[in-house]
């Protein structure tokens, strides 16, 4: 139709077609010089992607990369546990999507029924699986999650769901001498032996941190210890007083009342002023009434508002403990400052302003760790070298009892890597971590120090464990879990993961199964059947033959989508740092893209290399599975 | 094999080949049993697929219960569905008013979704005409491979590549700092008597969010280009060559030829490989949840007309769409069965209607041009 316009054109005015010759011709080169600069961008696109990721992650690959455990240390963690999650979900997936997925595709192209309803579901069948390819793998995660995972709640919550194989429970104490004594219990029970009783400890001495001047009078923050025990009721006062930098505080009346602490029957709850309403936030709560303090809560407050520059001053407070009537806040004023556009995120969201958006929190709450440490290093150095501790548990060697202490610390608190703990949930981590040193130096101990109890009643228990137990201790429910455990619901563990990946790549999987059964010359399948072949016979002994080139082609593109595949598992999975391989098919994993998601989100820089590093790794395996496909494609056309 | 004669002709030898069975009767059961399993494989299937809409339309009334459920303050909310569909307020995660108007979040997604398309749209159909009409083989089965290994890279990957290269070195201008200036016109100096410096901005004129719709538009663009190029390709080549010869035979340059004729042709093929790449766009998880921040688009609430327009149209700023609120959500944002637990199955139940709606359409558009031709 155009060209017959054209012509039409051409004879109506011969002139001026004639002349615009020179332009047309113009034209058409500008035009291919669009084109060419069009497709070399999405080419140089693609090399500088490849070369951005590869300066960056070059300097974090190595041997030690490829097989170190994933770590919230940037500096040691590794690819492996991800790596060796990637491979478990995907075989999973594989060992799922295949046989149905070229099943479904058998069924669709091979048996067409007769019947004209049957046929019209067939039809609605063919063009649904299309559409399901369509559909974003965020909402198949979702799926995996309600069906998988919590399977509709049916039986019941996912760690203590109704049904489990090859999980038992006990409660752990930790004896004089450090043997571990199991007591073996129905999970939900009470413990059978409460013997939690009296005072917790002395009340924590907290960190408490100061403005104060140094040698040349500048303003700098300074450590006190301070008890910090508020006794009812509690104010939480601003002082802003002080200027900071040669910057005007924009409130500079008294110091006004931000927050009062009360205690009605026996809770703690605080209520945040309503004048400074825009300026507190407890717990992303905002003005408003009366709000239970719980420990781990966090009580946010504005010190000054810096106009000229749309700043805010900000603190944080942690709460630590709460007792019947005290309350230690653990906190350090944290001064950084959020431009006026990003307190306009911290006020709609403040969990996620902790999070990702404002990473100069999370860096002063690291500083704020540190110091904490310092106080829980000094407090357990103290209680761990006591008299009666010493004798309980360990020989120092000489001379390195100091040294000893530190490291039973530090490696008590790696523990907890984000959020102080207090140090009644630290003890006995840090007397754990004291067994485990213990055992390094005198063999093997751990089994020898381990000892299963039976339960023939609470008064023969009592009588067993009682003079063994470290005063004050409560057990701890554990359960160990063999290599067969597996359980309803699933969890969100390897299993659940393999399963949601597989409703990922099955629309992809049939799709290309149904194509390379029908690239197959229908003459193949009527040959058989003229010779007496049974419908099936007919297909699995020649077009299924003859298409298994092309369906192996499309299974390996649907495995290596599903190797890069981050949003569903991610859905499923979950954030947090996995570092350990699972040891069962309900176990937590992680897969590659899960890992380099969570790398990008740190805030640590270095972070940032050694996910360049994981995605390195993981272009490289799919990279290998797409030359797979390709060489089965390439003999495959050698053949026909 | 009693019943069996021994194969006397080459045809026989070939039934036998293909396995005589032992008897009919085994031959027919065992034919049942194979397409029984089968037809088990299809249903398993179409029960996932069931299954997909049961989960979201039944979890999404489930979130409109008029008894409503606790929030994450241990408060019940109720929210009704014309709240939902035609709220313009979306902060569930805020203290004590909860407002669960999608339209932020829609935006949200359009907003980086409309980034992404005029990046990819013109240069993918561009590079597709230029690969099916100009190239010649041997260029093309070079460049073929290597827009199949862009397709081939995980989504997280561009997210990676637009939160340490696109925003900062493209969009913030992290290489170029300059010095902040105060009120009175002074630079402003920091502790250590430095000047205080930030990045320049677009061009040294736009200042970019660390977040924002734009870094996150252009990763998503660039995940598109692949599926854009290879999607119109396949359409302008599957336009018969006769097309192209009466063209040229009428004295029509390539450029004629191709943008006149070879894309007219094409259209209902091209139009259905845009509709594609828009519902990849929206649907797309990873790159958002990295890059595009987790602000959602103010609509009402800032003043005047214009300033409500203004922020609801801009793209440097931080912008929280479909898919990075579920995955905010269940990554641990929000505990199991709160109210706003429920609202990312309202969410998602909405993100599936527009994808499915956009896909079923393309795939309609696209199977009409292939009975045009095949």
């Amino acid at each position: 139709m155009t060209s017959i316009q054209a012509s039409k054109d051409l004879n109506a005015k011969p002139a001026r077609a004639v002349k615009s010759v020179d332009g047309r011709m113009r034209k058409n080169v500008v035009f291919q010089g669009i084109c060419v600069a069009a497709t070399l961008l999405a080419i140089s696109i693609l090399i500088v992607l490849l070369l951005s990721i590869l300066s960056q992650g070059i300097g974090a690959l190595s041997l030690d990369f490829i097989t170190s455990l994933n770590s919230s240390d940037p500096h040691q963690a590794g690819i492996w546990t991800s790596l060796f999650g990637t491979i478990l979900i995907c075989a999973i997936c594989a060992l799922s999507a295949i046989p149905l997925g070229v099943g479904t595709a058998v069924l669709i192209e091979e048996f067409k029924p007769k019947h004209p309803l049957l046929l019209k579901a067939h039809g609605i069948v063919d063009t649904n699986i299309r559409n399901l390819a369509g559909v974003p793998s965020i909402v198949y995660g979702i799926l995996g999650v309600t069906v998988f995972a919590t399977m509709f709640g049916v039986f019941g919550p996912i760690d203590s769901g109704r049904f489990a194989i090859g999980q038992d429970w006990y409660d752990q104490y930790v004896d004089a001498t450090g043997t571990q004594l199991f007591v073996p219990v129905k999970n939900g029970e009470v413990p059978t032996v409460p013997l939690y009783a009296g005072p917790v400890g002395d009340p924590l001495k907290m960190e408490v941190w100061r403005r104060e001047k140094d040698d040349q009078g500048r303003l700098i923050w300074n450590p006190v210890f301070v008890d910090t025990n508020f006794r009812t009721p509690a104010e939480i006062l601003v002082d802003q007083d002080e200027e900071r930098d040669g910057i005007q505080p924009l409130i500079d009346e008294k110091a006004p009342l931000l927050a009062t602490l009360d205690v009605v029957d026996g809770q703690w709850l605080l209520k945040l002023s309503d004048e400074q309403s825009e300026l507190i936030e407890f717990n992303s709560t905002k003005a408003g009434d009366h709000t239970q303090v719980r420990i781990g809560d966090t009580v946010r407050y504005a010190h000054f508002f810096d106009e000229g520059l749309n700043r805010l001053f900000y603190s944080e407070f942690m709460v630590m403990n709460v007792g019947k009537d005290s309350l230690a806040l653990y906190g350090a004023p944290v001064t950084s400052f959020l431009t006026a556009k990003d307190s306009d995120a911290a006020s709609s969201s403040p969990s996620i302003v902790l999070r990702s958006e404002f990473q100069p929190i999370k860096t002063e709450i690291n500083k704020q760790l540190d110091a904490f440490k310092t106080v829980i290093r000094r407090e357990m150095g103290d209680y761990l070298v006591s008299d009666e501790n010493r004798k309980r548990f360990l020989k120092f060697p000489d001379g390195q009892e100091q040294a000893t202490v530190e490291t039973i610390v530090d490696e008590a608190m790696a523990q907890y890597p984000f959020k102080p703990a207090t140090i009644e949930q630290l003890r006995p981590k840090l007397i754990e971590q004291m067994m485990a040193l213990n055992g390094k130096s005198s063999g093997d101990v751990r089994t020898a120090r381990t000892e299963f109890l039976d339960t023939a009643s609470s008064a023969e228990l009592l009588a067993q464990l009682d003079g063994k137990i470290i005063n004050g201790q409560n057990p701890t429910r554990v359960d160990r879990k063999a290599w067969y455990h597996f359980s309803l619901p699933f969890g969100r563990g390897v299993l659940a993961g393999g399963l949601t990946l597989m409703l990922v790549i099955l629309p992809i999987v049939i799709v290309a199964s149904q194509e390379a059964l029908r690239a197959v010359p229908g003459s193949y399948r009527q040959g058989a059947l003229a010779m007496g072949a049974t419908r099936w016979q007919a297909v699995s002994k020649t077009a299924l033959p003859a298409a298994i080139p092309g369906i192996c082609t499309g299974v390996i593109l649907a495995i290596s989508r599903a190797i890069g595949e981050a949003a569903p598992i991610l859905v499923l999975g979950g954030t947090g740092f996995i570092t350990s391989t699972p040891q069962n098919l309900m176990d937590k994993f992680s897969a590659m893209p899960m890992t380099i998601f969570q790398w990008t989100k740190e805030p640590e820089a270095y972070f940032k290399d050694i996910a360049a590093a994981g995605i390195i790794i993981l272009l490289m395996v799919l990279l290998s599975f797409n030359a797979v496909a390709i060489y089965i494609r390439h003999r495959a056309s050698k053949h026909h | 094999m009693p019943e069996s004669n021994p194969p006397a002709d080459p045809a026989r030898k070939q039934i036998r080949d293909l396995g005589t069975p032992k008897s009919d009767k085994l031959r027919d059961l065992r034919e049942r049993a194979i397409v029984g399993s089968l037809i088990g494989c299809a249903v398993i299937t179409i029960g996932i697929t069931l299954g997909i809409v049961f989960i979201l339309l039944s979890q999404t009334i489930a979130f409109f219960d008029p008894a409503g459920h606790l929030n994450a303050q241990n408060e019940v909310s109720v929210v009704k569905p014309g709240d939902f569909f035609f709220g313009l307020e979306w902060n569930p995660l805020l203290g004590n008013e909860k407002h669960f108007g999608v339209w932020p979040l829609i935006l949200g997604t359009f907003k980086v979704a409309l980034v992404a398309m005029i990046f990819a749209l013109p240069i993918g159909l561009i590079a597709a005409i230029w690969l099916s009409e100009y190239a010649k083989p041997k260029v093309r089965g070079f460049i073929k491979p290597i827009i199949e290994v862009l397709a081939g890279i995980p989504t997280v990957v561009f997210g990676f590549f637009a939160v340490t290269f696109l925003t900062p070195v493209v969009l913030r201008w992290e290489w170029l700092q300059t010095k902040i200036k105060a009120e009175d016109g002074t630079y402003l100096k920091g502790e250590d008597g430095e000047f205080l410096t930030e990045p320049a901005g677009l061009f040294g004129l736009l200042e970019v969010d660390t977040y924002n719709a734009l870094g996150a538009g252009l990763a998503v663009g660039i995940m598109c280009l692949p599926i854009v190029i290879s999607l119109s390709e396949d359409a302008l080549r599957a336009v018969p060559r006769a097309l192209r010869e009466g063209s040229y035979g009428l004295g029509a340059s390539k450029f004629e030829t191709s943008v006149k004729v070879v894309v007219p042709a094409a259209l209902s093929g091209v139009t259905a490989a845009f509709l594609l790449a828009i519902a990849r766009a929206v649907g797309e998880t990873m790159i958002v949840a990295l890059a595009a921040g987790a602000s959602p688009v103010k609509l009402i609430g800032q003043g005047s007309v214009t300033e409500n327009l203004g922020s609801a149209l801009a793209l440097n700023e931080s912008v929280l769409p479909m898919t990075g609120y579920m995955v905010k959500i269940f990554t641990g944002d929000a505990p199991y069965g709160t109210v706003e637990y429920f609202s990312s199955y309202a969410v998602a139940a909405t993100l599936f209607v527009i994808t499915l709606g956009l896909t079923i359409l393309g795939n309609m558009v696209q199977k009409r041009f292939r009975e045009k031709y095949d």
